[in-house]
């Protein structure tokens, strides 16, 4: 990762900067929404367990360490999947998120608050995302 | 639709606040994936350069790509790698890592 950030810096202009954005090594929270409230469901889990999320926050520490950059501002926000069905979420997960799963206790606990006559409800997956604003070294 | 990503629009507002000004930005976006986030920013810079190594990611970011961002997006199906050799100067306003790191 180090080696593609020095890829990325000497494609940069000398007042250009770098924006990352990647998730968090937090399992995202798994939520179900009844009209105006929001439940608690569980976590997704993924199979490496966010190894790799962990990787990506220490490669910018360390380009930032070899005074490759400098990091001027760094954030959080959240990044929110809806999801009418614990279906449909399952077949997202599928199709874009190979390694991750559902527990089983978290699929119950999804099944019992979509367990509702109200209608409008639906299944949110929220992901924790940081977003990082570097430039290069001057020096 | 049974699956919509982000309708609150939040990764763009964020991103957006961290960019700041970029209606003359050239920017290269690496690992833009079937260019979901390409498609949602292109439109406020000068010109993108989206790559990624994935052929098939990239032919679906291209039918994707609306008509009136053809002329400000060029995608190419390449990892980081193999596009420094191949470009090599500096260029960019501005580097965008989109889940990618």
């Amino acid at each position: 990762m180090v080696h593609a950030l020095a890829k990325i810096h000497s494609l940069l202009q000398p007042t250009g900067v770098l924006v990352d954005i990647h998730p968090t090594p937090e399992p995202p929270a798994i939520q179900v929404r009844v009209g105006g409230e929001i439940h608690a469901a569980g976590w997704l889990r993924e199979a490496d367990d966010y190894v790799e999320y962990e990787e990506a926050d220490r490669a910018i520490n360390e380009v930032i360490e070899l005074r490759m950059f400098v990091l001027e501002r760094q954030g959080r926000f959240d990044f929110t999947t809806h999801a009418d069905t614990l279906s449909d979420l399952k077949g997202h997960l599928e199709a874009e998120w190979q390694d991750a799963f559902i527990e089983d206790t978290t699929i119950l606990a999804i099944e019992d608050l979509l367990r509702t006559r109200q209608r409008d409800k639906e299944i949110l997956l929220r992901e924790s995302v940081r977003i990082s604003r570097l430039r290069p070294h001057s020096g | 639709m049974a699956v919509v990503l982000d309708p609150e629009g939040e990764e763009l507002r964020v991103l957006t606040e961290f960019v700041g000004a970029s209606s003359g930005l050239h920017v290269l976006e690496v690992g833009c994936g079937d260019g979901r986030l390409t498609r949602r920013y292109a439109g406020q810079v000068a010109h993108v350069t989206a790559i990624d190594p994935d052929g098939e990611d990239i032919q679906h970011a291209q039918d994707k790509l609306p008509d009136e961002l053809r002329d400000r997006v060029e995608f190419q199906a390449v990892g980081i790698e193999e596009y420094h050799l191949l470009s090599g100067a500096p260029s960019f306003d501005l580097v965008l890592l989109s889940w990618s790191l």
